[in-house]
């Protein structure tokens, strides 16, 4: 570098910088999002109400469906893909999986999409210190999301307090007194979906086989848009997040939670908005009590997907898409209610995180046996027994 | 609170905010070493004045630690490759910055070994030239920095070479003088303190003209032969 680029170098623009470009490129990936998810419930409903019972019957236990939700979203490493996979199951027309057994798969998701910020501190291993920040800094996520389940599932299991009050918000927004919920894009997500289920259904004639194929064509939609959407969103927003976040550290608490939702309604992703915390805490920029409200922020922010999915569901039972995306809602907000407010409650999870981060310091084999055995071995293990225990 | 978060996310080109913050801490450096040369040459300080150089000292730091802190931040986050030899050369120049701002303090600060004038000789008034070509040399700095003028650069670069021989050349004439241990103690400081001042701020100039990893390491005539990519 010489005289030239002594100044400060601006980021070379890309054919997405142009705002109009990416608004649209943005409608579309979301067009094709939700396509997806109609498409997975009109799949499911040619797939036949008997395979659909076996296939979905390890769900009724309440604990396998947590399992299920951390393992799925572990192996995918987002909960925008699992909880609109989700979504799209209650939805569909056959309601292969109720809302009941759906609720602590959703749980599970929001445990297991903690493990991508836990794996991008591991980065950070060759510095002791730097990988104590952190690890800590990820893993508060971690803990904050297993206190809320620890709390908010047995209660859910004894009361449905969660399923209630969203299906009550759910007729609120679908309209009162059981009129029929029509989605407001009904016909454009209809139609987006209605070539490929001609070509498959087309191509094979076999309805089973078709239906299963119709499924994973629709679960690749999903998966594909929502990670272009996450990258151009991300490009669109990167410039942005030092800065956002550098200047939300002298800021109030409820300000950081703010741009915590805010910043992943923007990227679609809580991972990414935790993950950008990581390098920051691990170059000390960022301490653990100013991470925690920014990553509850995000905890909350990521509902948004399935809220969104949720829109896509146009039969019958597109209600019940809506009170399980208001589920992932409601869950999230009761468990920062009951954790944030109350220090003593607060200092929970900080304080797990630190103790972890300590622990996993001195032995950097237990870090990565935390991470295999928590979000892969323990689910898979349940996951594994209940084929051979039902 | 919408309005605070509407600012925030509202937010300017990180690269640019280090920039401007490195344009404001020349600006401060440079009122700094002004000011602590008027003192140091006999203008009489009020407390006030005095405070001013601490406070403006501070400020400095402040701003090094900002600086700083911003790079980390921008590099921390991923993709941002494109901008590491401008975030190197800033995490460099601004310790540069802050060791002028250290110099200023000194400065000031050798009345108190010395509160009497200096005298009124030839090597003051040599110090005296050395102090206006530092000051005019650190001057024009930010703006050739800003504007990476590597004309400029080289012509004050070649300006402040000059000014550290003759400091250096000063040093021995002091020697040779028979000055009180005070006064000697007083003149030496106070050229040694330009002498590093012009130092640092040759060490600014030469970000525009050498390469990152050739910084502070000013080769003329690489320069004149435009080979300063060389190992």
């Amino acid at each position: 570098m010489t005289a030239a680029s002594a100044t400060a170098p601006q980021p070379a623009p890309s054919w997405t910088s142009h705002p109009l470009l990416r608004a649209a490129l943005v409608l579309f990936l979301l067009y094709v999002f939700l396509v997806g998810v109609n498409g997975l419930g009109a799949g499911f409903k040619s797939l036949g109400q008997g395979l659909l019972d076996s296939f979905f019957a390890a769900t009724e236990n309440p604990f396998m469906g947590l399992m299920v939700g951390i393992l799925a979203t572990t192996l995918v490493q987002s909960s925008s893909v699992t909880t609109s996979l989700i979504v799209g199951l209650v939805a569909a027309p056959e309601n292969p999986l109720p809302v009941i057994n759906a609720v602590p798969m959703i749980m599970g998701a929001n445990i297991g999409t903690t493990v991508t910020n836990t794996i991008a501190s591991m980065a950070h291993m060759g510095r002791k210190e730097e990988f104590r920040r952190a690890f800590s800094v990820a893993t508060c996520h971690d803990f904050f999301n297993y206190i809320s389940v620890a709390i908010l599932l047995p209660l859910e299991l004894l009361t449905g307090i969660l399923q209630k009050s969203a299906s009550a918000l759910a007729s609120l927004v679908t309209g009162v007194g059981g009129a029929d919920y029509d989605s407001p894009i009904k016909g454009a997500i209809k139609a987006g979906g209605a070539p490929i289920t001609t070509v498959v259904e087309a191509v094979i004639s076999l309805p089973q086989a078709a239906a299963v194929i119709l499924i994973i064509l629709n679960a690749i939609l999903i998966f594909v848009a929502l990670l272009m959407l996450v990258k151009v969103m991300r490009s669109a927003t990167q410039t942005r997040v030092e800065v956002i976040v550098s200047r939300v550290l002298d800021r109030s608490v409820l300000l950081a939670m703010l741009v915590g939702v805010v910043m992943t309604v923007m990227v679609q992703s809580s991972s990414i908005t935790t993950s950008l915390l990581v390098p920051l805490a691990g170059a000390g920029i960022l301490t653990l009590q100013r991470a925690f409200p920014i990553t509850i922020g995000a905890n909350i922010g990521t509902t948004v997907t399935a809220l969104l999915a949720a829109l896509a569901a146009t039969d019958e039972n597109a209600v019940h898409g809506i009170t399980i995306a208001l589920v992932h809602l409601l869950f999230n907000l009761s468990g920062t209610l009951l954790i944030f407010p109350v220090k003593r409650m607060r200092e929970l999870p900080l304080a797990a995180a630190r103790w972890l981060a300590d622990t996993a310091v001195e032995s950097r084999k237990l870090a990565i046996g935390y991470v295999v055995m928590l979000f892969y071995g323990i689910p898979a293990l349940f996951a594994f027994l209940a084929r051979f225990l039902r | 609170m919408l309005r605070e978060l509407l600012s925030i996310f509202r937010s300017g080109n990180p690269l640019s905010a280090m920039g401007e913050n490195f344009a404001r801490m020349l600006k401060l450096a440079y009122e700094l070493t002004d000011k602590a040369g008027e003192i140091y040459f006999g203008k009489p300080a009020t407390p006030e004045e005095r405070t001013y150089i601490y406070k403006q000292d501070v400020r400095v730091n402040k701003l090094e630690r900002k600086i700083r802190k911003q790079v980390v931040a921008h590099l921390s986050i991923s993709g941002n490759t494109a901008s590491v030899p401008y975030c190197l050369f800033l995490m460099s120049l601004v310790k540069d910055v802050e060791r002028i701002g250290d110099y200023a303090k000194n400065l000031a600060e050798v009345v108190d070994i010395r509160p009497d004038p200096l005298p009124d000789d030839e090597i003051v008034a040599e110090l005296r030239e050395i102090r206006a070509g530092v000051e005019s040399t650190f001057e024009a700095a930010s703006e050739v920095f800003a504007k990476s003028d590597h004309e400029r650069a080289v012509e004050l670069m070649s300006q402040g070479k000059d000014l550290a021989h003759r400091s250096d050349a000063l040093i021995g004439i002091i020697a040779r003088k028979d000055y009180d241990a005070s006064t000697t103690t007083a003149v030496v400081l106070g050229t040694r303190y330009y002498k590093r001042i012009g130092g640092h701020v040759m060490n600014i100039l030469s970000s525009v003209v050498m390469p990152l990893h050739k910084l502070d390491y000013y080769d003329e005539k690489a320069v004149a032969a435009d080979e300063v990519s060389a190992p």
